[in-house]
């Protein structure tokens, strides 16, 4: 909201400051002024209005934080006309919805002479942003930011009868605004009627078919005060907020209606002329009164945490124009009538009271608390280990957006039930569906780096996915870590350049081993990829792996994925309990298994597993090779068998007969 | 008689012993040195019987060529031992493997670690909300222009994704009684979109409700976890403001922590003081709208965005960036 100094300054004739000051402590009580901009001889303070704060939407609701806050006596109204001789007409007039409008004036204005103009009012305007429309429109702005009661000019010849009805819209009842837009209205709108049709929406905007112009000469001025939730509803559902519906949403002055109408009427008198021909002060429902709020000093002092002289809050409330008695600790406080929708109970007199001592003159205290909360949940740490791991592993985190295209839920797996969650009012529709994995948004993620001539990519990212179960309205969260790679890292001088399929999930494998957690995979068809298996714990599917379908022709490599359920790490994590090694010296064998490349792992796994002696520590893979001196179809697998007793020192008797026994079952494969 | 043939056997056990040119330089000292043996040798020439020192003579020669010799192929042997093992420490280490967590977890962490340590503990609760939790509980009726501030996405179904983390605080505070001392990150959502707003981004709210707790506490706690974050070195401005759910609330600004009032300071342009976070007492009416009695227990509360402060930290000129999750920007946080 701008505002201009020297308006502000004919409220505070007496306030000798600069702007710059005034500014500052402004925006220290409260009133954030952004900016404070020299126009010319003036200077204009762009001041943030909180929500709450409909009250200091114009000069007077400035100038009254200012007196505050210089400590003066009393504001300088601006003048209005004093004889209104003209007759009582209640006939103008019609309240139907009393709740709605529960104050209203109106006042007649005939023979207003066409030929004059108001170069003060049109350029305090301008130099606050309002573009001069014509005299009449532009005392109805001036007098709404002079005061902050909107007001509306009908012109008299456009109305079909010199009645106005405050009534609600017929559902489907239409209207051309003053924008020239046509706007259908339904009951929950508040309008103002003749008796034929609708000429304004109220509190938001007239209508065209009313609108004063250039030769208007008669006008019907209304002054009203409207619910403030009515007005917003209507203001929201059009899509439509104007200077008017900003102060009436927020609650406008009930005492102001009738002053700012004889205030519209001095000007146009003053500048333009006219008659008053008939008035009338049509009165609804209560607008609820002032309540009387108690405090205690001692509260107070509690609440602040530091003493305050019942001498100062009393100081602080009156200047803020609070009506304060007081009886020992306790004082009662009524607030102006201004100040009743945001002052309700102590709290906001406190707030009240504070931002005048001073939020800065406050001390700082950390409070001592004996012990701890009741602690973080488990998978905070499950997560922060997931992070350094996949760190230090040479994995980048990313934080992608939770929603996606419609083709991301489409085209891959989803490791949670139910259905997509769609967004209502999506920023487009490419942003439209909540996720149901993270893998798409990762290689995203890859594609983008690609692009940027990265030759690999190494990206994790930890996060939640989505869905709903329709029949029981059930929205589900779960958290998910997942991660993908390609390409080709570093330099041949590097030496750290394969991202090969078993380096990825060596890295999936060795998260889970440090809980304790032994994985199963199982070869799978899966949505989104080329080849994959299931990730399984004790039987459980908790998370897939394998190559994904990669649609961007720029990543030339073919780009691994896994993605798992973080929550079952909580569940099937084991105390990891140290296994002591021998004492005694451990015999190695390595042996080379030539056999058709389509015998799996597992098989050689499993023969070993069968014949092996009780000797037999440990065995793994050492190496494979296909290639030169193997024939074609055939792999070399090398087996490093490490034999170890803990009871004493094996001979190689000792391992001999059954160790041949293995290598000639294992050697079964070379014969076929 | 001097054994020339047990002298040939100790120098080769001297010379089988040199591993490096230092022990080389002995050996050619005890052997070939002015007072080395074979000089010493030359010198007894006189005292051995004339009919015997040609022989001597002969064998002496024969030692010396071998004692030569062989120093000399030793020597040529470790010079080009040193050569292949000369490190070129201007040569550049292989590349470490190691990633980076996203900028916004880092500040996340430094967050938690900081209130963990005042005895806080996270809270967390769902981002797909409801009106009740995200709005109303919090003192934001339906139509209530505050709602204006916080433009929604809608879920089908009647549901909408959290505009803040505050629901969690009314989630704890519904579920159990004070003494609450909790911090709530997370991912909140705004239909909001250009440089300096993301439809998705971060915050932490914190949340204390304990009989006594006064507004100097709110002070207290906010520099004492504003300095760990930003320095020592930086102050506290309080502007009153409003928000819904607390009653006073302030704005509060940290004076620059990377210039001292310059003109051309590109964080707070000048200004020297940086909008950093909203906080305030609770709300009476958010107490009771969680069964909690304002007469009997009162609280404050704070939030703040953390890609903001992310991109402050680490100069970060646009939001968008953080979410590019560009390798090149990502490999630079450590």
């Amino acid at each position: 909201m701008l505002v201009l100094w020297s308006w502000v300054r004919e409220f505070l004739p007496s306030l000798k400051v600069s702007p710059e000051e005034a500014a500052d402590k402004l925006t220290m009580v409260g009133l954030n002024v952004e900016e404070v901009s020299k126009v010319e001889n003036d200077w204009v303070f762009d001041i943030e209005v909180t929500a709450n704060r409909g009250d200091v939407m114009s000069h007077l609701g400035v100038a009254r934080e200012l007196m505050a806050i210089y400590g003066l006596d009393s504001l300088q109204m601006p003048i209005v006309i004093e004889s209104m001789d003209a007759p009582i007409d209640k006939e103008l007039v019609f309240i139907e919805d009393r709740f709605g409008c529960r104050r209203y004036k109106a006042i007649v204005v005939r023979d207003i002479p066409s030929d004059k103009n108001c170069s003060l009012i049109a350029e305090r305007l301008e130099k606050l942003g309002f573009s001069s429309v014509n005299p009449l429109v532009d005392i109805s702005n001036y007098v709404m930011l002079e005061v902050g009661q909107p007001l509306h000019f009908f012109d008299i010849r456009k109305l079909s009868n010199e009645k106005v009805i405050v009534r609600r819209a017929k559902d489907g009842e239409k209207t051309v605004s003053l924008d020239e837009v046509e706007r259908e209205l339904n009951s929950n709108d508040l309008v103002i009627a003749d008796k034929e049709k609708v000429i304004a929406i109220a509190g938001i905007i007239g209508s065209a078919s009313s609108e004063v112009d250039e030769e208007t000469s008669s006008i019907f001025i209304e002054s009203a005060w409207f619910d403030p939730i009515l007005i917003r509803r209507t203001s929201k559902k059009l899509n439509l907020k104007t200077e008017a519906s900003a102060r009436f949403e927020k609650g406008t002055d009930p005492a102001i209606v009738s002053y700012a109408a004889r205030r519209a009427v001095y000007l146009i008198k003053k500048f333009l002329g006219g008659n008053i021909s008939r008035r009338v002060f049509v009165v609804g429902e209560n607008v609820s009164p002032p309540k009387m709020i108690y405090i205690d000093i001692n509260n107070l002092n509690q609440f602040a945490g530091v003493e305050i002289e019942k001498e100062k809050v009393k100081t602080i409330l009156g200047s803020l124009g609070f009506e304060v008695e007081t009886s020992g600790n306790l004082l009662t406080v009524v607030p102006p009538t201004y100040r009743r929708f945001d002052v309700e109970e102590k709290a906001d007199l406190y707030e009240e009271i504070l931002r005048f001592v001073g939020f800065d003159n406050l001390p700082y205290e950390l409070p001592a608390f004996p012990g701890k909360d009741a602690g973080d949940p488990p998978v905070i740490k499950i997560r922060k280990r997931a992070r350094t791991y996949f760190k230090s592993v040479g994995f980048y985190e990313a934080i992608n957006y939770s929603f996606v295209d419609p083709t991301f839920n489409e085209k891959y797996i989803s490791l949670i039930e139910g259905e997509e969650v769609e967004l209502v009012n999506p920023l487009s529709n490419n942003n439209s569906r909540m996720r149901k994995s993270l893998l798409p948004g990762l290689l995203q993620n890859l594609s983008y780096n690609v692009r940027r001539g990265k030759l690999f990519g190494t990206i994790f990212e930890i996060g939640n996915v989505y869905s709903w179960k329709k029949s029981k309205n059930l929205f589900t969260e779960v958290e998910l870590c997942a991660a993908v790679a390609g390409g080709k890292r570093g330099t041949p001088w590097d030496k750290i350049r394969d991202l090969d399929f078993y380096w990825f999930k060596g890295v999936i494998e060795k998260f889970f081993t440090d809980f304790g957690i032994e994985l199963d995979f199982e070869e799978s068809n899966v949505k989104g990829f080329r080849q994959a298996a299931f990730i399984r714990i004790e039987g459980e599917i908790v998370g897939v792996i394998g190559e994904l379908e990669v649609a961007d022709k720029r990543v030339h490599f073919p780009v691994w994925g896994a993605e798992f359920m973080l929550q079952k790490i909580l569940e099937y994590a084991k105390q990891i309990s140290v296994v002591l090694p021998s004492k005694f010296p451990a015999i190695t064998f390595d042996y080379t298994v030539q056999h058709p490349k389509g015998v799996q792992w597992r098989e050689i796994e499993s023969v070993i597993e069968r014949y092996k002696s009780k000797y037999l520590n440990t065995f793994f893979l050492y190496d494979r090779y296909e290639g030169k001196g193997v024939p074609s179809g055939m792999v070399n697998t090398t087996i490093r068998f490490v034999y170890q007793s803990k009871e004493g020192s094996l001979s190689k008797k000792d391992i001999e007969e059954l160790h041949t026994l293995l290598i000639e079952k294992l050697d079964s494969w070379r014969k076929v | 008689m001097i054994d020339i043939a047990e002298l040939k056997e100790e120098f080769k056990r001297d010379i089988g012993l040199v591993d490096s040119i230092k022990r080389l330089n002995e050996v050619k000292h005890k052997w070939t040195s002015k007072t080395g043996i074979l000089k010493n040798l030359s010198k007894k020439i006189t005292s051995i019987p004339l009919e015997k020192r040609a022989e001597f003579g002969k064998l002496l020669n024969s030692l010396r060529d071998f004692v030569r010799g062989e120093i000399q192929e030793k020597e040529k042997v470790l010079k080009e031992t040193q050569e292949r093992e000369k490190i070129d420490f201007s040569l550049p280490g292989r590349k470490i493997v190691q990633g980076a967590i996203h900028p916004v977890t880092v500040v996340i962490y430094e967050i938690i670690e900081i209130f963990n340590s005042l005895g806080y503990s996270v809270a967390e609760g769902p981002e797909i909300e409801d009106d009740f939790h995200n709005f109303e509980a919090l003192n934001i009726p339906p139509y209530h222009p505050a709602r204006d501030a916080q433009d929604t996405f809608f879920v089908k179904g009647d549901r909408l994704l959290r505009t803040h983390t505050s629901p969690v605080q009314i989630r704890t505070m519904l579920a159990r009684k004070p003494p609450i001392r909790i911090i709530c990150p997370g991912k909140v959502y705004r239909r909001d979109n250009d440089l300096r707003h993301s439809p998705m981004f971060h915050q932490v709210e914190g949340l204390v409700v304990d009989k006594g707790i006064a507004f100097t506490h709110l002070k207290g706690t906010l520099l004492y976890f504003l300095r760990e974050l930003f320095g020592k070195g930086i102050n506290l401005r309080f502007r009153p403001s409003y928000f819904p759910f607390t009653e006073p609330s302030a704005e509060v600004d940290i004076s620059c922590p990377f210039c001292e009032g310059s003109n051309v300071c590109k964080v707070c342009g000048g200004a020297n003081w940086i909008e950093i976070l909203g906080a305030g007492m609770v709300d009476p009416r958010v107490l009771r709208n969680c069964a909690i009695n304002p007469d009997n227990y009162s609280g404050f509360a704070f939030g703040l965005g953390v890609d903001r402060i992310a991109m402050i930290k680490y100069s970060i000129p646009n939001i968008r960036i953080l979410f590019d999750n560009d390798i090149d920007v990502l490999s630079q946080i450590n």
